[in-house]
């Protein structure tokens, strides 16, 4: 991955107004020109350059369970359709009839091994192949193109701890490459049980006048933004700490290949999930996780941790478990405990911020529970997501209503004209005992992480991501 | 996935039709309690809750008709109950930093086609099902959000009035137009 070299020297596509796309991340002094925020022609580049090459999330296996069932999602603009074969296999195929480019999946998810294009009947099979045209004998379409070449284009698709993610780039490195030394902390936050989580239904989906980039940045790693956007945390006692020790500003920030996450301190005194608890710190990881198991974990789960993390990671899950980050370019993810009233709760979810123009994106927000959570887990996790995190969480409904200010000061002559500064750099701070891989920034989160989300958009959009 | 009950169908209800005493009642409490969320008094409007209400919105998703119901059984956009309700009110009117609402939207609620059913049991409790228009508006913005929705509520006589001890909100959007939920419908 190039975020790992030096500086950059390729311009890219250049723009109308014979600005290189290079031009706009000015490398020496950390800062990103806010044209990026709000310009159709560099939206139009992203499609190709950025989504058109990367590996999406599009959703999670437990969305189509059983052979047949299937999704609608999108890459980037282009629809697609999440099959699940008569053998498992899951495939991605783009929703765009091969014959005059009618979409042929209408439903946003369900069962079927055909899909029938309304508007002249040409069918293909859940797999993408092409399947025959209405009325056989007079064969519709043509001699020139083989049935074989007239199937639905197909993408790349691999799944991580469940979650499905496509690929249109033939040249793409395999999905475990793309999302490298992450993955290690991935499994700590999603990959705890040998029967994995699943969802609680279909993603909660809304629209944000803003450019999906707004949340992509944010996500990689702003833990900056807690303290003063989501001050009510603290005001609702939800998130405890002091002017000189923020909760959230207290672990590590880790960075992979521009995937980036937060792994927080619980060590601290004032943490508000180990709080009563009964936890001493010099016991071992395991009695603590027995005390305070990791978030929509039940005590009872804890000992088989065992069985699939070794002393470091039990260490790690212990005191600095990975709690919010995401994944390059437009994905959240979240493993978060989370106090209410009654006592510990805890969210699990993964969001998408699916672009639709450059001034505005499509959020997908799911919410998962571990498929051996028992039911009134599962209604709790409900409840305290909902409360937090998502259209109606009283977390995110603080973000949502700031991306689309900034996307339209972007809009602006002067404003498109002004620069998005990461120049608070902590540097590479990896402590000598810890165990997980990537840039390890330890210590009171800065803009490093996100920092390097703009040099892994910077490679995508220089035409240079693998 | 679960079906969305029809008043009458899932359960034998008794039929309050318009002109009754207890229909007006209802209309003029359904018209009292989008008053408060206009008006922007939360409190006022949160004391409209019964302790045990459940107050969900599912997540409603494209589906042809063979795939059945569109409504999520498990996944929501609102799943409060008076605690959540609670620490969601209390943020919006009470603290500093709700920057969802801060400024506050300039919200209307249109509440129409009340129906309203008799529930068997001891306790006074009505099924009403009805329209809401909602409309939105933030900031400088010449142009109105909407949401539309059926809802489908538990009523139950008090004596400090009528609480709602159920709301389900049925949206028309599948993909929701409206940056946040930190309104209530």
């Amino acid at each position: 991955m190039l975020l790992e070299r030096g500086p950059r020297g390729e311009t890219g596509p250049v723009l109308g107004d014979g600005t290189p796309v290079a031009d706009l991340i000015d490398f020496e002094n950390y800062e990103v020109s806010m044209r990026v925020l709000n310009d159709p022609e560099i939206h139009r580049l992203e499609l190709k350059y950025l989504f058109g090459r990367t590996w999406n999330l599009l959703g999670h296996e437990s969305e189509i369970p059983e052979p047949s069932d299937y999704v609608m999602r999108y890459i980037g603009e282009d629809p697609v359709i999440v099959t699940r074969d008569r053998e498992g296999e899951i495939h991605v195929l783009l929703n765009v009839c091969a014959h005059r480019g009618m979409m042929i999946c209408r439903s946003e998810g369900g069962k079927g091994t055909q899909f029938r294009c309304p508007y002249h009947g040409w069918t293909f099979s859940n797999t993408g192949k092409f399947l025959g045209a209405p009325i056989a004998a007079q064969q519709m379409h043509g001699s020139i193109r083989s049935k074989d070449q007239l199937g639905l284009v197909k993408a790349r698709v691999d799944t991580f701890l469940g979650m499905i993610f496509a690929t249109w780039d033939p040249e793409a490195p395999s999905l475990g490459d793309f999302l490298g030394d992450i993955k290690w902390y991935l499994k700590l936050m999603f990959g705890r049980t040998e029967d994995g989580i699943e969802v609680l239904g279909p993603p909660q989906r809304f629209m944000i006048k803003a450019n999906w980039k707004c949340a992509g940045e944010q996500h990689a790693g702003d833990g900056y933004h807690n303290l003063t956007l989501h001050q009510s945390l603290q005001e609702l006692n939800a998130m405890s700490g002091s002017e000189e020790s923020p909760v959230a500003m207290a672990g590590l920030n880790i960075s992979a290949n521009g995937h980036g996450l937060r792994c927080i301190d619980t060590r601290e005194p004032f943490i508000n999930a180990l709080k009563g608890q009964g936890i001493d710190h010099d016991m071992p990881p395991l009695e603590k996780l027995k005390l305070s198991p990791p978030p929509g974990m039940t005590p009872d789960q804890v000992p088989a941790l065992t069985t699939r993390f070794n002393a470091d990671e039990l260490r790690v899950l212990a005191d600095f478990a990975p709690q919010v980050g995401g994944l390059f370019p437009n994905v959240g993810t979240f493993a978060v405990p989370f106090p209410m009233p009654d006592g510990m709760s805890a969210l699990l979810s993964l969001h998408t911020f699916i672009p639709r123009g450059p001034e505005h994106f499509e959020f997908f927000n799911w919410f998962l529970v571990e498929k051996s959570a028992p039911p009134e887990m599962r209604r709790r996790m409900s409840r305290t997501s909902n409360l937090s995190f998502g259209i109606s969480g009283f977390v995110e409904s603080d973000d949502a209503d700031t991306w689309p200010q900034m996307t339209q000061a972007a809009g602006g002559y002067l404003g498109s004209q002004q620069k998005l500064r990461y120049q608070a750099l902590l540097g590479e701070r990896k402590p000598d005992d810890w165990p997980g891989g990537g840039h390890v920034y330890d210590g009171f989160g800065k803009d490093d992480n996100q920092w390097n989300w703009w040099l892994r958009y910077a490679d995508f959009m220089t035409g240079r991501p693998w | 996935m679960t079906t969305m009950e029809q008043p009458g169908m899932a359960e034998q209800l008794e039929r309050v039709h318009v002109g009754q005493p207890v229909h007006f009642e209802l209309v003029e409490f359904l018209e009292d309690e989008a008053h408060a969320l206009d008006e922007n008094d939360l409190f006022g409007w949160l004391a409209l809750m019964a302790p045990d209400v459940q107050y969900q919105m599912p997540v409603r998703t494209t589906r042809d008709r063979i795939d059945g119901s569109e409504f999520s059984g498990g996944m929501y956009l609102f799943d409060e109950d008076i605690t959540t309700l609670g620490i969601k009110v209390t943020r919006l009117a009470a603290t500093q930093s709700a920057w969802a609402e801060k400024p506050p939207s300039r919200t209307r609620r249109f509440v129409t086609n009340i129906r309203v059913f008799r529930r068997p049991g001891e306790m006074e409790e009505y099924r009403v099902t009805s329209s809401l228009l909602l409309t939105r508006n933030r900031y400088q913005e010449s142009l109105l959000e909407f949401l539309s929705a059926t809802r489908d509520d538990m009523i139950r006589r008090t004596e400090e009035g009528f609480r709602i001890a159920a709301r389900t909100i049925y949206a028309d959007q599948a993909t929701i137009g409206t940056q946040n939920l930190a309104i209530f419908l």
